[in-house]
């Protein structure tokens, strides 16, 4: 009877995220601002899963997702599963850390990509051996027949380079090593539009999504002329390819002085996820002027303030993001800028929630 | 005789900031061999160069050129670093200790940092990245260091910063605390208690100078 009870409420929940996102997305009005802390590994605690269970198991994953809903009740469908930075580059071959209650990262001790010479080593990759990218595979399509539809996530390929060579040795052959960089990023952009069309395709024919983060695509990494020539064609191959079998596209930036601009000409997504003004802004203003018309904005409570602030901060802070944001042209999501802390406690998502639904309507 | 010096010494500022290793390499021994002092070099040739460089961080130059330029400056001081031990004559700014946080990787930012430090005449003892949290407090003890600087570039990561910092707070060591990365604000520096905090690699170099003076 719970178990009925339970579906249900996940049911109807899902029902009245889907009219409020696919409302804002097809430009219909909608009854509030829609309110996504993009809760992720935080949503473990709820289940008392360890980060290592949560990143390792997606059936698991699933169940701590749907749990994060009915207790947050976010907008947010729980249809894609990225719960960490290194899914695709385990796979690829890098050693990954799995620490029991914390997010999984490269061993530092084992770069599998010593020397220039080595970036050959990506064409070894087999999806046989992909456990990790065939478990979100497997997830998705078990989450697709409890909410009708699909996302799919990658890191993309310049994300999963960085985590097989130390990032200051990544950097270097920017410069001085760039055809090897070349062959291994087309090489590694043919499996990730494998990976996408497949998470989408697990997704069984619903609406789907697909979200990348381009964190390369800012000042504070590399500079433009660099973004278009190491970076932008390998994402829109991959964008491509999902936007071909039908998918909505959302681009993810928490750097500073990410280019709007650029991500705007060769990724054209329909909505954006940020954390900081883009770098040719120096207000909220200027960034609304500029940009209110392109894209959906997703954003950008801070999250350190999720971390280490109060309800009341993150409740304030919503408000006033709200107010500066409510009007941007092309339709505005109250999201974190970031994914939710992974370690915080759930109350600031709780909070952020009660602030859309209590200062979001729209007349 | 000035003339020449002056030449040799713009145009090793010159090569560090084209990141010309090769050039840096050779102009670096040259000027040792034309009887330039050693520190003289480093100060107002690679140092010089590379902090200029610094300046153009995100408006003409970017992390990569920034981290070719420091190679350049790294090479450059390896040779000038016998002659340096040997004349003992240089005046260091101060010691710091630095690293990135246990569970992160990335030490760009970092690496830049200790160049940077370098050149303004620090001493940096660099415990690289995924740093154990007591390793910090260790290393400020064995070297008696004027500052002690963290960076992280996850919120997950930079949350750790907190813990040693109250832990130098607790043994009351004499030194100051600075923070930096991508996630960590201004606001986030100061709820931890730290001394000191900047949004990019060229300001905390400003910064620690501005806490060691």
């Amino acid at each position: 009877m719970k178990s009925e009870n339970e579906n249900k409420f996940i049911k109807e929940k899902i029902a009245e995220i889907t009219e409020r996102l696919l409302g804002l997305f097809m430009k219909r009005k909608i009854d509030r601002v829609p309110a996504i802390p993009l809760i992720g590994a935080a949503s473990r605690h709820l289940l008392g899963i360890s980060y290592r269970e949560y990143a390792q198991n997606s059936d698991v994953a699933i169940k701590c997702h749907l749990e994060a809903m009915k207790i947050v009740g976010h907008d947010a469908l729980p249809s894609s599963l990225g719960p960490d930075l290194c899914v695709e580059s385990t796979d690829f071959g890098g050693a990954t850390i799995f620490p029991e209650d914390d997010t999984p990262y490269p061993d530092p001790t084992k770069w599998l990509i010593k020397d220039p010479k080595d970036y050959k080593i990506v064409k070894k990759f087999s999806w046989e051996k992909a456990k990790r990218m065939n478990d979100v595979i497997h997830g998705i399509k078990k989450l697709s027949d409890i909410v009708g539809m699909g996302g799919a996530i990658t890191i993309g390929p310049m994300g999963v380079l960085v985590r097989l060579r130390r990032p200051q040795d990544l950097i270097r052959d920017w410069i001085w090593h760039k055809e090897e960089l070349h062959e291994a990023l087309d090489f590694i952009t043919d499996i990730l539009v494998e990976y996408v069309e497949k998470q989408i395709e697990a997704a069984g024919g619903g609406p789907s999504m697909l979200m990348i983060p381009t964190v390369c695509a800012q000042k504070d990494i590399m500079s433009r002329e660099m973004w278009e020539e190491l970076d932008a064609p390998y994402q829109k191959r991959i964008v491509d390819a999902a936007k071909k079998k039908g998918a909505m596209f959302l681009t993810h930036n928490c750097g500073r002085g990410a280019y709007f601009d650029l991500l705007i000409k060769w990724l054209k997504p329909i909505g954006m996820n940020f954390a900081y003004l883009p770098y040719d802004c120096e207000t909220e203003e200027e960034m609304i002027e500029k940009y209110s018309e392109k894209v959906i904005f997703i954003g950008y409570v801070d999250t350190s303030l999720l971390a280490l602030g109060t309800p009341s901060e993150v409740i304030a802070e919503c408000k006033r993001e709200i107010e500066v944001f409510r009007n941007w042209k092309r339709g505005y999501i109250l999201g974190s800028a970031c994914e939710y802390p992974p370690y915080a406690s759930l109350y600031n998502a709780i909070a952020m929630v009660k602030a859309a639904e209590i200062y979001g309507k729209y007349e | 005789m000035e003339n020449k010096k002056e030449e040799i010494l713009k145009k090793l500022r010159e090569s560090v900031k084209n990141y010309d290793i090769e050039a840096v390499i050779e102009i670096t021994k040259d000027a040792l061999k034309e009887g330039i002092d050693a520190q003289i070099v480093l100060n107002e040739g690679l140092a010089r160069g590379f902090i200029e460089l610094g300046d153009l961080y995100e408006k003409e130059i970017f992390a990569p050129e920034l981290m070719a330029s420091a190679d350049a400056f790294n090479e450059g001081l390896n040779i000038l670093k016998p002659q340096l031990i040997k004349e003992k004559a240089e005046k260091k700014k101060g010691v710091v200790v630095l690293g990135v946080m246990e569970g992160d990787i990335h030490d760009l930012g970092k690496e830049f940092v200790k160049y940077l430090l370098i050149a303004q005449g620090f001493v940096v003892h660099d415990l690289g990245y995924d740093v154990k949290l007591g390793r910090f407090i260790e290393e400020v003890k064995k070297t008696n260091a004027d500052i002690l600087a963290m960076s992280a570039l996850m919120t997950s990561t930079m949350v750790k910063m907190k813990k040693v910092i109250e832990d130098v707070h607790k043994q009351n060591l004499d030194i100051k605390i600075m923070v930096g990365g991508g996630p960590v604000t201004e606001e986030v520096a100061k709820l931890y208690g730290a001394d000191g905090w900047a949004r990019t690699a060229p300001e905390a170099a400003k910064k620690a100078l501005e806490l060691v003076s």
